[in-house]
């Protein structure tokens, strides 16, 4: 459609109109030449019969290509005649010093030769160039009325899509930056992106902050930066109103709601941690799902050290020095991996601190951990974390905690001052407000094409949709980062089809396998069926991740940071007087 | 004042700068015992003062078309300035190459070689006049007149003191120092290195006044400095140092011809001066002034990208060259630069040369594209000056032997030069391509975009189209002029007409120069 739009441009019949003119002007000098002085003719064609037919059809074809990308400026004569004059030039370069030898099959040489032989046509050739542009520029300017010409992206549109992008994860950033790529070439679109944060959070790096391997900000990429074009709310969708369309937004400490409407609705808010009402742990857990979550962790870790290391009661020294995870998942693995790596590499810091002192405790309510992968990986993953000294206790939950102490569901008590749940995630509840269907675990149910089935304008993605694996005889796509980037491509791909009237096609990918690091220089990996394991797949699991991590900037800096992390020793400063319970100085941050 | 008055105003004021260099192109005229063969035009019998009429009132009526023309452009000294100068150029083609021989010989156009040649000197004269109109159209315009501040001053004699050094280096190598002051041959010695950079001095003081601030790229700023050069090769040594030193203008082209080395050194003088001026001016505002900079993520990133996206550009530019090459069997000589004569090591290093010359260029030309008509302008200007810089010296210098820059020896080296052109084409709007891929910052799409539509805009109000024009006249007629002959092209044409098998490997019917 929109090539049609530019072909039927009337520049480009103005331009071959004056590419015709130019031409004949060019081919009556070069015949005057030609009755004074032997020269080579027009670009290699005689300057009568067959020949002069053909340097007319070019002159016009190169004319109504010239009016294909003209851009009138009003005023710009001197300009254009000038440009003219350049390609003219250049013209004569491609035309009877290049084209025209390899059309007789020989080779150009670009001689200085032939160059002299060419010296009338060059003269013909800056000719035509001035006249064909400035011919153009005169039409246009004369007849055109400028505006009413402008390129089809510079129309004024009739309509206006309005897209709203509910969440900045990597479901909704994706969307944003597909439909981002489509926006620059139409007009007709206007995207607004709305999220918690101002940044897409790399979450797979977490831990790494969480031990003080990387710094916070490195591994979050700013979504303004990241999506320039598309309008970006920073704030809390407090309600989505279906029947008027439109989103109620509030904004970062503003006091009245901001109502968004929307043509088109993408739901991509991701999970936030389930709990399942167990006793305690809404006030005593940790959470790991956000930047704060993630240097919360390192405080309280760090200041459970600084206070251990001058504390003479037993009993408070080893519940101040145990540390226990909920979740043998990708993110409980590598969250006691890396705390063991932060604890043992900044101990001798502590001078009353033994190794040994410290406890870490896995909890996991399967018999083997990381279920993600194969049993094989998950053996070897076992096998390496208990060498270190991490305890495992398998097969059973949590079922409640409290102030110091976390109870399993065997009614042992563990006398802990850090507790991190990796546990259970679920869906954003916002969307149980949402008058359409979801399943059981309230994930927004999505045909293939993304779409809420009889809703048009809504879709969902991410975390928080069940969407048929095409890959996987339908059965729900996992909640992985990958498949979260490829389903807002697929999103922002079927809004533009939907919009433009063409055919959705469904969201269809396979994962390509799966990482985790185990810190201290190894990790498991499954990668096309490949089993990878120790110092291999942990190099695996930095460059791959590296590259995944969005712009080239946050790229360097983690590179740096890991760099620097294998010569020095990890940071202990902490920059503020809690020690990590951010939950109780903040009021806005509800559980 | 109403559009109409305002252009008449102009068109009057035009007028009367045409006159001012008219008499300037008149006294040169006389000097060259033509102002007579004037009169002709209008059938007078040849006559002093019949020829000085009929010139004046051409000179009147050209210099308003000028006014004309450049009335809605930019009327800053620069600006003018090079629109004078392609001004000047076209009428040496529309004068005394086509309406001349119509008006006066009765005869058809003479746009062959030979009529070139014979009319250099007018060409000279037409660029004088074209100089002499716009300065006087300044002084007309003087509220669009940008006084220099002290720094620009300062800066302008030393980028110029350091690009004449620079230069006068590369041609005491040659033995042809004495070029750059317009003497000639001549041993070089204190008092010549001291003519040299008074010359450089007082080039960079020019270049100050014409263009105080610093507007675009360094790209910009080295292509201009390339044109301001050309410039300067006129005014210095083949006319102030002509007269001066012989009491003559030393245009005819068996001069010009022994004067090329000299307008070698002094494109590559004023690229450096144009690039040292830049450079100089950046560095001032960095350390000295207020002012923040609006680069959008900050030079590491922005450096980074625009030299991968410049370097990608040069991979695709150099393609269509390397065939040429591949034919003309250059890539034994190239190697030579790794001291080597494998063609396999010459396809190497030139595919090298050419990422690093279109990382070059992404460094440079930054943000200085806004469509195929700048991306080609600047990509060709830039191919141009990496021909002087590159093949013309470096080349020579790298593999140990002096450059060697004489029209006999540059001439052949036309094939090259048009190679590096299409290379700059090529790679201009390849980086384009890449840029406007990436931010498309150019579509009007928001504020921010609007003002870099406008920013199009200006740059089409300035005098870059005329630069353009004007390397892309300088680069492709110049060498021809000077190194071609009707004879040969001629004799290419009779061997291409008999059998195209049986002509030898064009670099040997090339080497009997003039």
């Amino acid at each position: 459609m929109r090539y049609i739009a530019v072909l039927a441009r009337r520049e480009v019949f103005f331009g071959g109109l004056a590419g015709l003119l130019a031409g004949v002007v060019f081919a009556l000098a070069m015949q005057a030449e030609q009755m004074r002085v032997e020269v080579t003719g027009l670009a290699g064609v005689s300057t009568s019969g067959a020949g002069l037919i053909v340097h007319l059809v070019l002159a016009t074809l190169i004319g109504a290509v010239v009016g294909m990308q003209y851009r009138h400026e009003p005023g710009s004569y001197a300009a254009q005649i000038t440009l003219g004059v350049t390609f003219g030039l250049l013209g004569w370069i491609l035309g009877p010093l290049t084209i025209r030898p390899l059309a007789e099959g020989q080779i150009p040489d670009w001689s200085i030769a032939v160059a002299s032989a060419g010296f009338p046509s060059l003269m013909g050739h800056m000719l035509y160039g001035a006249l064909t542009i400035g011919g153009l520029y005169w039409v246009v300017d004369r007849w055109g009325g400028g505006a009413v010409l402008a390129r089809p992206s510079e129309r004024a549109v009739e309509r206006v899509h309005r897209i709203v992008v509910l969440g900045g994860g990597f479901g909704g950033m994706s969307a944003a930056q597909t439909l981002e790529r489509m926006t620059r070439k139409r007009r007709d679109l206007d995207v607004t992106l709305v999220s918690q944060s101002n940044f897409l959070l790399f979450t797979p790096m977490l831990a790494e902050v969480a031990s003080s391997a990387l710094e916070a900000q490195h591994i979050a990429a700013p979504i303004r930066a990241a999506c320039p074009f598309t309008n970006f709310i920073h704030g809390d969708v407090e309600r989505i109103d279906s029947e008027q369309r439109q989103v109620l937004v509030h904004g970062r400490r503003t006091a009245e709601p901001q109502a968004v409407p929307y043509d088109h609705l993408v739901l991509a808010m991701g999970s936030v941690p389930n709990f399942y009402g167990l006793p305690g742990l809404a006030e005593h857990a940790i959470t790991l799902k956000t930047l704060e979550d993630a240097v919360g962790l390192r405080h309280r870790v760090l200041s459970q050290l600084e206070r251990a290391d001058h504390e003479t009661d037993a009993e408070v020294r080893q519940r101040l020095l145990t540390f226990v995870v909920a979740g043998g998942g990708f993110a409980g693995a590598e969250t006691i991996a890396e705390l063991f790596d932060l604890v043992s590499s900044v101990r001798r810091y502590y001078q009353h601190l033994r190794p040994g002192d410290a406890r870490f405790v896995l909890v996991h309510s399967r018999d083997r951990i990381l279920p993600e992968l194969s049993a094989e990986l998950g053996a070897y993953a076992l096998e390496k974390l208990s060498a270190r000294g991490i305890e495992f206790r398998l097969g059973r939950r949590v079922a409640a905690a409290a102030e110091g102490s976390v109870t399993l569901d065997d009614d042992t008590v563990i006398a802990c001052e850090t507790f991190v749940w990796t546990a259970g995630n679920q869906p954003n509840p916002l969307l149980g407000t949402m008058d359409c269907e979801t399943n059981r675990s309230g994930q927004i149910v999505v045909d293939a094409t993304l779409g809420v089935q009889d809703r048009p304008g809504l879709w969902a993605v991410g975390d928080g949709a069940q969407i048929p694996d095409l890959t996987n005889e339908g059965r729900p796509c996992p909640p992985t980062a990958q498949h979260a980037l490829r389903q807002g491509k697929r999103v922002a791909l079927n809004i533009l089809a939907t919009i433009d009237g063409r055919t959705l096609r469904p969201f269809r990918y396979r994962a390509t396998g799966s990482l985790v690091g185990l810190g201290h220089r190894t990790a498991a990996a499954e990668i096309w069926g490949r089993k990878f394991s120790g110092l291999l797949a942990w190099f695996m699991w930095r460059t791959i991740y590296l590259s995944k991590l969005p712009g080239l900037e946050r790229k360097s800096r983690v590179a740096l940071d890991w760099a620097l992390d294998l010569v020095f020793p990890r940071d202990i400063v902490l920059t503020t007087a809690t020690d990590g319970r951010f939950g109780s100085e903040d009021p806005e941050r509800g559980p | 004042m109403t559009q109409r008055n305002d252009l008449v105003a102009w068109l009057l004021a035009g007028a009367v700068a045409g006159q001012v260099g008219g008499v300037v192109y008149g006294l040169v005229m006389r000097h060259l015992g033509v102002i007579e063969s004037i009169a002709a035009l209008v059938r007078l019998p040849p006559s002093a003062v019949g020829g000085w009429v009929v010139h004046m009132v051409v000179a009147g009526v050209i210099g308003a078309g000028f006014a004309a023309l450049i009335r809605r452009q930019e009327h800053g000294a620069g600006d003018l300035l090079f629109w004078g100068l392609i001004y000047g150029a076209v009428w040496w083609i529309i004068g005394p190459l086509t309406l001349a021989p119509l008006l006066i010989r009765r005869e058809a156009l003479a746009w062959d070689l030979t009529s070139a040649q014979e009319t250099f000197p007018m060409l000279l004269g037409h660029l004088q006049y074209g100089v002499t109109t716009s300065l006087a159209l300044l002084v007309w315009r003087r509220s669009a007149f940008e006084r220099p501040t002290v720094g620009c001053a300062v800066r302008g004699v030393l980028a110029g003191v350091v690009a004449a050094a620079l230069t006068g280096k590369a041609l005491v190598d040659q033995g042809l120092l004495g070029h750059f002051v317009g003497i000639g041959d001549h041993d070089p010695s204190g008092a010549l290195w001291s003519g040299v950079l008074a010359i450089g001095a007082v080039s960079g003081l020019a270049f100050a006044a014409v263009v105080p601030t610093v507007r675009d790229s360094a790209g910009a700023a080295l292509v201009r400095g390339l044109v301001f050069g050309f410039l300067a090769w006129i005014l210095v040594p083949m006319t102030i140092v002509g007269l001066a030193t012989r009491g003559m203008l030393p245009w005819g082209m068996g001069f010009a011809h022994d004067a090329f080395p000299g307008l070698l050194a002094y494109l590559l003088f004023g690229g450096i001066l144009g690039l040292a001026y830049q450079w100089l001016s950046v560095a001032w505002r960095v350390l000295f002034a207020e002012t923040t900079t609006d680069e959008d993520e900050g030079y590491g990133t922005e450096g980074l990208r625009a030299l991968g996206r410049g370097a990608a550009a040069g991979i695709a530019g150099g393609l269509l060259y390397t065939v040429m090459l591949a034919r003309l069997g250059s890539f034994e000589g190239i190697a030579q630069l790794m001291r080597a004569d494998n063609a396999a090591v010459g396809v190497l290093v030139h595919a090298v040369v050419s990422v690093i010359w279109g990382a070059v260029y992404g460094l440079l030309f930054r943000r200085q594209t806004y469509g195929i008509g700048s991306a080609v302008g600047w990509g060709v200007a830039f191919g141009f000056f990496i021909w002087v810089v590159g093949p013309n010296t470096l080349f020579a210098v790298l593999t140990g032997h002096t450059p060697d820059w004489s029209a006999d020896s540059t001439a052949p080296r036309t094939a090259s030069l048009v190679g590096h052109l299409v290379y700059g084409a090529v790679l201009g709007v390849g980086f384009h391509y890449f840029e406007s891929r990436h931010n498309p910052w150019w579509q009007p799409r928001r504020e921010r975009l609007e003002a870099r539509a406008v920013q199009r805009r200006r740059q089409l109000q300035t005098s870059a189209p005329a630069i353009w024009a004007l390397v892309m006249l300088v680069a492709l007629t110049l060498p021809i002029i000077f190194g071609g002959s009707d004879e040969m092209g001629r004799n290419a044409m009779r061997a291409e007409s008999t059998s195209s098998e049986e002509r030898g490997p064009p670099m040997d019917d090339m080497q009997p120069m003039r």
